[in-house]
């Protein structure tokens, strides 16, 4: 585990249970039923010129199997940063991240293209769907990267395209897309490879309210159905409700957790 | 990946026809100059072989001047002081004298044609000028019109050709290229004396030792004129009566038509050949060789230089049938052996290969792209246009800045973007080499047609060209497409959609 930087003292923002979770070893090895996804002790710092400025403070976050999260906080504090780290996106500059018992900071870049290519789905806020590709052909082409034959691609897009309820726009380019039916695509393309989790970035930041709530409950449907883990971060606290456990964030740093009781 | 990179080509048409464009001029400047070269040699090489008859010009080392047919001090028409047929009488032997070919004239050696690579040129002796040899001028005079003396006619000796171990005789005016023969300037030192064959010149690549006397090979030309008189006959003996030489002070050689010598010649061998002689130029303003039947009578030739030509060049023993004579070379090597067989057997003589004949012109002619100059012109246009093409897929890479970021972020690996890079501008760089290689062969067609080669030389040089321009544009793509493909593949996820 990286050091803590020196001109931030660790104690400033820590708390207990953080505390306890950094003790924990990175390298132990993964069981069922423990957490599938770690952030350890996360700080991300950027230099703005000479001045370090820290997008994520010495935050650790657990994420459990078939839980759906969901990070909240004001535009700034973190949320993306936190999300494209969990995602091996994104490096730390101290922490680790480990996912079901595998370390970011033991792979390479290919080796965590490898890992975001089998075990990460990705939604985004703008969709990032390949504009030169149909709907179809996107949700396909995570599977295409791993070398899936081309009758079990097409087999497997078609079957979620179907659970997003796009199976009728299959051929259409994103362009002939409304958002909401974008974000579908882009929810069924992160699902392709049946990734352990699937990270969220705002996904309804781009959405009207009714496509919003349809996302969200899309997301949670597919929770429910499938044991699908979900972290989705959104500043939209309308969404709370749906959520397993509401993580939120401030200046770089978790500063509550709430956990929804059975 | 195949079929996003292929999207990406073809949904900008713009760019990719600019990529492609690039290409195609680089393959388009790399034909271009290959093709040029290539065809300026082999049109030289082929209007070389097609005037000298063969692969090999066997040239005397020195030779004479017959006043009796061009040399006159007074002058005449068309050659001035040179002299001309119709002023014919021989003034005395010192108006011609011999002059050492000077390296420093290099200027003028297209201008000697056909005496290129002699090892001396005439010059009257009174000439204070740089005597300029006209190679119209010198044919002409060469037939007996007006003209100036120093150029006999060649002899062509017809050749044989051997495809796949079979000989075939073929005659002069169907050799165009590809076939092999030596080519023999004929040094004209008498003419028979006796009226049973008149027209008989005798012939020799140097002049008669009284040791030649008395055995001679007479080449019966195939198109002899009807009443030239009877053919020499084997036993035949002639007297040919040739000027007296002597030695000057000056070393050089000085003839005597005052005094002449007669050789007694008996005639060992009859050939029957096909004779042709070939001038530079046809008529004022010419354009090209043309083959001029040998119309004069038979020609006679030391039998000793008969059969050791014959003998080196053929490979066997002269024949004792009267048949027609071939000089056959079948391929460079065999060509080097004879070459240096020939001038050990002839150490007068100047044998040279008729590919070198074509270098020597190229250079003199100064109308080719120089080796090194259209070498230096290509490298520099494949380097633009592996620049274009370069920077073309990085702007194209910053374009898609989105779509590598999106790639990256659902788990593509560098290997698989730089792929995709890479096989876009490989794309681009066959596109371009396809489209320049067809602008080009369009080109090298009318070159290649327009210097005579013929279809089946454009036929031959497709191919190859295609190969090159191929392999060169791929070469290109990979050189200058690797810097863009290893830019895109380093391309953090998280920075190019934060960027975004």
């Amino acid at each position: 585990m990286s050091q803590l930087p020196r001109d931030v003292p660790a104690s400033h923002y820590q708390s207990a249970a953080q505390r306890r979770l950094q003790r924990t070893r990175v390298d132990a090895p993964y069981r069922p039923g423990d957490p599938i996804l770690r952030g350890l002790n996360l700080t991300k710092r950027f230099l703005m010129g000479t001045a370090p400025v820290y997008a994520v403070r010495q935050t650790t976050l657990e994420i459990k199997p078939g839980e759906f999260v969901l990070v909240v906080g004001p535009s700034g504090c973190g949320k993306t940063t936190l999300l494209n780290l969990l995602g091996g996106l994104d490096r730390p500059t101290f922490g680790e991240v480990v996912l079901e018992g595998q370390p970011y900071s033991k792979l390479d870049e290919n080796g965590l293209a490898r890992l975001r290519r089998n075990k990460v789905g990705f939604v985004f806020q703008f969709f990032n769907l390949l504009t030169d590709l149909t709907a179809e052909e996107n949700v396909m082409l995570p599977m295409q990267l791993v070398g899936l034959s081309p009758a079990k691609t097409r087999a497997r897009a078609a079957e979620l395209l179907a659970a997003v309820g796009m199976a009728e726009r299959a051929a259409h380019s994103p362009f002939e897309l409304s958002g909401g039916e974008q974000q579908r695509i882009a929810v069924a393309r992160a699902l392709a490879n049946s990734p352990t989790v699937v990270l969220a970035d705002e996904p309804t930041g781009n959405l009207d309210r009714k496509s919003g709530t349809e996302i969200i409950g899309l997301f949670r449907r597919l929770n429910r159905e499938f044991h699908q883990t979900f972290v989705v971060v959104s500043h939209d606290l309308s969404f709370t409700e749906h959520a397993d456990r509401v993580v939120h964030m401030e200046d770089g740093q978790i500063v509550k957790v709430e956990a929804k009781t059975a | 990946m195949l079929r996003l990179a292929w999207r990406n080509v073809s949904r900008d048409w713009n760019r990719s026809v600019l990529a492609i464009s690039g290409m195609a001029l680089a393959a388009f400047v790399l034909t271009s100059a290959l093709a040029l070269s290539n065809t300026y040699h082999a049109g030289a090489l082929a209007r070389y072989r097609f005037a000298l008859g063969g692969d090999i010009v066997a040239l005397p080392g020195h030779f004479f001047v017959d006043r009796a047919l061009y040399g006159g001090a007074s002058g005449g028409e068309g050659g001035g002081a040179r002299g001309s047929v119709a002023g014919g009488a021989p003034a005395g032997a010192a108006d011609w004298t011999l002059r050492r070919w000077d390296p420093t004239w290099q200027g003028n050696l297209g201008q000697f044609v056909p005496g290129i690579g002699e090892k001396g040129y005439l010059a009257p002796a009174n000439d204070p000028d740089v005597f300029r040899l006209d190679t119209l001028q010198a044919s002409a005079g060469a037939f007996g019109k007006a003209g100036v003396a120093g150029i006999y006619p060649y002899l062509s000796l017809p050749a044989f050709t051997e495809t796949a171990g079979k000989t075939y005789p073929t005659p002069l005016r169907a050799r165009q290229a590809g076939f092999d023969a030596v080519w023999v300037r004929q040094d004209e030192v008498g003419v028979n004396a006796n009226a049973v064959t008149p027209g008989i010149r005798l012939v020799t690549g140097r002049w008669l030792e009284p040791s030649d006397e008395g055995r001679m090979v007479a080449l019966v030309s195939a198109n002899r004129p009807a009443g030239a008189g009877p053919a020499p006959a084997p036993d035949t003996t002639v007297t040919v009566s040739v000027p007296a030489v002597t030695v000057g002070a000056d070393g050089r050689p000085v003839f005597d038509y005052g005094r002449r010598q007669e050789f007694r010649l008996q005639i060992v061998g009859l050939y029957n050949v096909t004779l042709d002689v070939v001038r530079e130029n046809e008529g004022e303003g010419g354009t090209g060789s043309a083959p001029v039947p040998w119309e004069t009578g038979d020609i006679m030739i030391p039998s000793k230089t008969f059969e050791t030509l014959y003998s080196l060049v053929s490979g066997g023993a002269a024949p004792e049938i009267a048949g027609q004579l071939g000089l056959v070379v079948k391929d460079m090597n065999q060509m080097n052996r004879t070459l240096k067989a020939l001038s050990q057997a002839f150490p007068d003589w100047t044998f040279l290969p008729a590919p070198q004949l074509a270098g020597m012109m190229q250079r003199q002619a100064g109308g080719a792209i120089p080796a090194n100059l259209s070498g230096t012109f290509v490298l520099v246009s494949f380097l633009l246009a592996g620049a274009l093409a370069a920077g073309n897929m990085y702007v194209v890479i910053y374009q898609r800045s989105k779509q590598i970021g999106i790639l990256r972020s659902i788990g593509a690996s560098s290997r698989q973007v730089f792929g995709m890079v890479l096989v876009e501008v490989v794309g681009y760089s066959l596109a371009g080499g396809l489209v320049g290689w067809v602008l080009v062969l369009a080109l090298y067609s009318l070159i290649v047609l327009t210097s005579g080669a013929g279809l089946a030389a454009v036929g031959a040089k497709a191919g190859s060209t295609l190969v090159v321009v191929m392999g060169t544009t791929l070469a290109v793509a990979a050189a200058f497409g690797l810097a863009p493909a290893w830019f895109a593949a380093g391309q953090p996820a998280a920075r190019v959609l934060r960027h975004d």
